[in-house]
């Protein structure tokens, strides 16, 4: 359905102002918008209203001009912030200048015409040759080419009376023509080439554009402008017919004309019974016609506001009760607004920071480069001590030891000076309104539950608090809240996680010494108590400030530990959740996990009574639901849903956690799940100086490859940033150095900090039987290596890699000597991408067994592997 | 003429010397089953480690990065 709106000015005695009306176009019908009656008071001395470029349009207010948007607000890209003035004169009449892009204001004045930038508002020239625009002077009339103007002036006679044609670059009057006149109109070209002026002088003519010479030929008519009834409107309908709308008192005349062009003879009439003011040519071709008291139609219809078709058929109407009265509509503009039924809002509705913890202080950015200090908690943490932090609501929950923070990005911050103690204090979850700026925020914590107090909430609407407003709302207990509020503070903020109201009585009290925070089920939770190491914590749901265990409702808070009855928990080395299902609890020797709400029938667990969790953050989901967790075991896949578990190091690597011989006192290990490459990388650091031991678990293949990185770059945290900007996506790293790195694809050598490092990557293929005699040696000839790229100088080209080739009698031996990189029978490059000329090495190796090792150590260089091909043959019994 | 494939099993060292199973090895580092240079299952060095940020949490002071975690804030529209 198209809609469009239109601007109807109206101008009464006890309520001056334009009318907004949506229109449907295809159904003929009107629906009045009133929203803008009255707000503006229109010039009572003429016709005030245009349209402008894109859509604008504007208004004239005595002797203000105003420049509204599409939106029908004003136009503040006007120089003149949306309004342009002409002092001490009554605007008449606005004309929209297309071709120049200015509008034209014309007044009653000797200043008559004032010329104005329609998009800057600036002012361009003053036309003054015709002196007064006496009432009702209008119609002013621009021609195609937007050089030349000519206005008209009031019928009656007198000496400023006629036709005035000035020069539209600087004002210069360039013709006159001395008749009272009320109406002028450019007819349709019937015939020759001329361009000729249609004018009403007080019936009608027909005069040259530019002589203004010679009537032509006239139309009266006593019926449509007997009785000093003036014509007030024309209208060409097509190139031969006219349209003309004439002031009558009741329905003895008629108000609407349709004229043919040819001989005047009248096509058809429509008697509207009452003052018949504009008629508009819509664009899709119907007429808009506006009267002022609603007498009765021909219809028997009392409208102010009419839809005809060209034949004078009426197709739609409307009354506004706002333009009653006895003075006239001024003017109906078509606006080019488009109601926004269509447009699709942008998805941008929220952001996601990185908070980082280093060196005493917290860090957080939307995007790289914009990573920032929260300086607010600068050196107010202690990062020498266990360090945990999880997100909630918007916030990010701190437990240092003995200090409970929380770095808060959602929130806006008010304070104030006057809260009631006792009933009327401002809950949690309540919604509370700014008094002047109609700014509402849902309560989230209040710091004090009398007098001085700082409220933090999420404000819910685009309207800001403002300094020096009252604040009200009802509270969740019925009682009404009110206090006053100085200059508000945007998000972050800084504070200590405290209870609600810092009022332990009523909320409760946070555990005193904790070092890891995480989120169960709406709950913020804490743990790792160093009293109470067995012992879990967790907040009323959806509410981190209140710490009542045992409320007699399902969201109580709660504390408990893992145990069987009646015995002491394991001591828990971390806790973590994954979804709305499980909070797993790693212990010293044991995992358990809890299922459901803890205060509705929840369940406590065993998941595996024969391992415990190594370290803090020795654990990670991948996306099929799937944990894994270094364990006193291994490494242990504890399948989705827990229906089962596999040690996925017993069989590769038995020595797997005897070979890390992890410390908790001295390392930190954490496992990171990479869903851009679907593996997990395992990393364990020495804290003093960043020594580390690494693994990559490829979920696709399901091996274990180890992995070096330098000691600046080692591992100490990770979280994958699922950053607004597709590009800032990745599997993030904060290093021993202070400095957030990412595994780039595109990056051939690793980041030290200082400068780039270059990786030392070798594979080794070994043992390669040569023979099938324990007695007998083989010979390993015609090693052919096939490396990754065609050797086009393109960016997949592999660099040149370095094969050393081992023999010896036994399996084990040779593996050692490729280990250790000893007792090598024969050393090549390969160099370049693809097959190579002359890659083929021919020497001989002899032996049992064989190994070939692949390696490459230089900066910035990368390889991949195709294939290896060779040959083996007997070369004799074993001497 | 033999062929042998990058040994996309990964590090092995629970079995006999002599028996070390196929596509596995004893003596791998920095190498992944994916290659970086192609995207492709065939073995190669690992992406390297580079910088996220050119922001220096440790200002110069060399102090590790010990905590990182993600937070949603929802913008009013």
């Amino acid at each position: 359905m198209a809609i469009k709106g239109l601007m109807v000015a109206g101008q009464v005695a006890s309520s001056k102002g334009f009318w907004l009306v949506d229109y449907d176009n295809e159904a003929f019908t009107l629906t009045l918008n009133t929203s803008y009656a009255g707000k503006t008071p229109l010039s009572s001395q003429g016709d005030a209203v245009c349209a402008g470029p894109s859509g604008t349009s504007f208004v004239a207010s005595e002797d203000v001009v105003t420049c509204l948007n599409t939106d029908w607000t004003v136009n503040t890209d006007w120089a003149t912030s949306g309004v342009y003035t002409v002092s001490g004169r009554t605007i008449t009449y606005l004309v929209y200048d297309s071709v120049n892009e200015q509008v034209l204001i014309c007044s009653n004045h000797a200043t008559g015409i004032t010329v104005v930038d329609a998009v800057t508002g600036v002012k361009a020239f003053d036309y003054t040759s015709c002196d007064y625009l006496s009432k009702p002077g209008r119609v002013p009339w621009l021609n195609a080419a937007g050089t030349e103007a000519v206005i008209s002036t009031t019928p009656g006679g007198g000496s400023y009376h006629g036709l005035y044609r000035f020069d539209m670059s600087d004002g210069t009057q360039t013709a006159t023509l001395k008749y009272a006149i009320n109406q002028m109109h450019l007819r349709p070209t019937i015939n020759a080439a001329e361009d000729t002026l249609w004018s009403t002088i007080l019936n009608a003519g027909s005069y040259d554009l530019y002589e203004f010479t010679h009537p032509a030929y006239g139309y009266v008519s006593t019926v449509q402008t007997s009785g000093g009834n003036v014509i007030e409107s024309v209208l060409s309908a097509d190139e031969t017919m006219l349209f003309t709308v004439a002031t009558t008192d009741v329905g003895a005349y008629d108000n609407l004309t349709k004229i043919r062009v040819s001989d005047n003879a009248v096509m058809a009439t429509y008697d509207c019974g009452q003052n018949t003011n504009i008629i508009k040519k819509l664009n899709d071709g119907s007429l808009l016609v506006t009267s002022t008291t609603a007498g009765a139609d021909e219809d028997g219809d009392t409208q102010n506001i009419r839809i005809f078709n060209e034949n004078l058929v009426k197709l739609a109407g409307v009354y506004t009760g706002d333009l009653g009265g006895t003075t006239q509509l001024i003017d109906i503009a078509e606006s080019t607004y488009v109601p926004p039924t269509n447009v699709t809002p942008g998805e941008g509705i929220y952001s996601k920071k990185l908070v980082a913890a280093c060196r005493n202080r917290i860090w957080y950015g939307t995007t790289p480069a914009d990573m920032a200090e929260l300086t607010a908690a600068a050196d107010e943490i202690d990062l020498t001590k266990l360090f945990g932090m999880a997100e909630a609501y918007g916030k990010v929950f701190v437990a240092n030891g003995t200090v409970r923070k929380v770095a808060d990005f959602t929130n806006d911050k008010l304070t104030t000076s006057d809260i009631a103690g006792g009933v009327g204090i401002p809950l949690h979850d309540d919604v509370v309104t700014g008094g002047s700026s109609g700014a509402q925020m849902i309560i989230d914590l209040i710091t004090s539950s009398t007098s001085t107090c700082t409220v933090y909430g999420k404000r819910i609407t685009t309207a800001e608090f403002t300094n020096g407003e009252t604040v009200t709302g009802t509270n969740a207990d019925g009682d009404a809240v009110s206090f006053v509020i100085a200059t508000p503070v945007a998000n972050p903020h800084w504070y200590d996680w405290i209870p609600y109201a810092n009022d332990a009585a009523t909320y409760g009290s946070l555990p005193t010494n904790t070092a890891k925070v995480f989120v169960s089920q709406g709950r913020v939770g804490l743990t790792l108590d160093n009293l109470y190491p067995h012992q879990w914590y967790l907040s009323r749901q959806s509410n981190p400030w209140d710490w009542v265990y045992g409320a007699d409702d399902t969201q109580s808070a709660v504390a408990g530990n893992n145990t069987d009855a009646g015995e002491v928990g394991d001591v828990i080395v971390d806790a973590f959740p994954y979804k709305d299902v499980y909070t797993v609890f790693g212990n010293a020797s044991s995992f358990w996990y809890m299922t459901g709400n803890p205060c509705q029938g929840g369940l406590i667990q065993e998941l595996d009574i024969t391992a415990g969790l190594l370290g803090i953050g020795a654990w990670c989901w991948d996306d099929a639901d799937n944990l894994y967790a270094v364990t006193t075991k291994g490494l242990v896949k504890y399948l989705s849903g827990f229906t089962g578990q596999e040690n996925l190091t017993h069989m590769k690597y038995p020595d797997f956690v005897k070979d890390i011989a992890f410390d908790r006192a001295t390392q930190r290990m954490t496992l990171s799940y990479d869903r851009d490459n679907n593996g997990i990388i395992i990393s364990v650091t020495t804290l003093d100086g960043g020594v580390n031991t690494n693994w990559w678990y490829d979920l696709t293949s399901q091996g274990l490859f180890p992995e070096s990185y330098p000691t600046t770059a080692s591992i100490y945290c990770s979280e994958y940033f699922n950053a607004d900007a597709a590009a800032d996506r990745t599997l993030v790293f904060g290093g021993q150095d202070g400095n957030l790195r990412e595994f780039l694809p595109t990056a051939k050598s690793d980041d030290d900090g200082a400068a780039d490092v270059a990786i030392d990557s070798y594979v080794t293929f070994a043992p390669i039987p040569l023979s099938q005699s324990p007695r007998e040696d083989g010979s390993l000839s015609q090693i052919d290596i096939i490396t990754g790229g065609d050797n086009d100088g393109g960016t997949n080209d592999s660099d040149a890699l370095t094969m050393t080739v081992f023999g010896e009698r036994t399996a084990e031996k040779v593996i050692k000597s490729a280990v250790n990189n000893t007792g090598a029978k024969l050393t090549k490059v390969i160099s370049g991408a693809g097959v190579q000329r002359g890659s083929v090495e021919k020497r001989r190796v002899r032996g049992r067994y064989g190994a070939i090792k692949l390696r490459n150590t230089t900066l910035a260089q990368s390889w991949a592997l195709e294939n290896i091909n060779f040959i083996i043959k007997k070369a004799g019994k074993v001497r | 003429m033999a062929e042998l494939l990058f040994p996309h099993g990964g590090y092995h060292k629970g079995a006999a010397a002599s028996t070390q199973p196929q596509n596995t090895s004893p003596d791998l580092n920095n190498v992944r089953p994916l290659d970086n240079l192609d995207d492709r299952y065939r073995g190669g060095q690992r992406p390297g480690l580079d910088r996220w940020s050119t922001v220096d949490l440790s200002e110069g002071f060399g102090s590790p990065v010990v905590a990182l975690t993600t937070v949603t804030v929802v913008e009013v529209v």
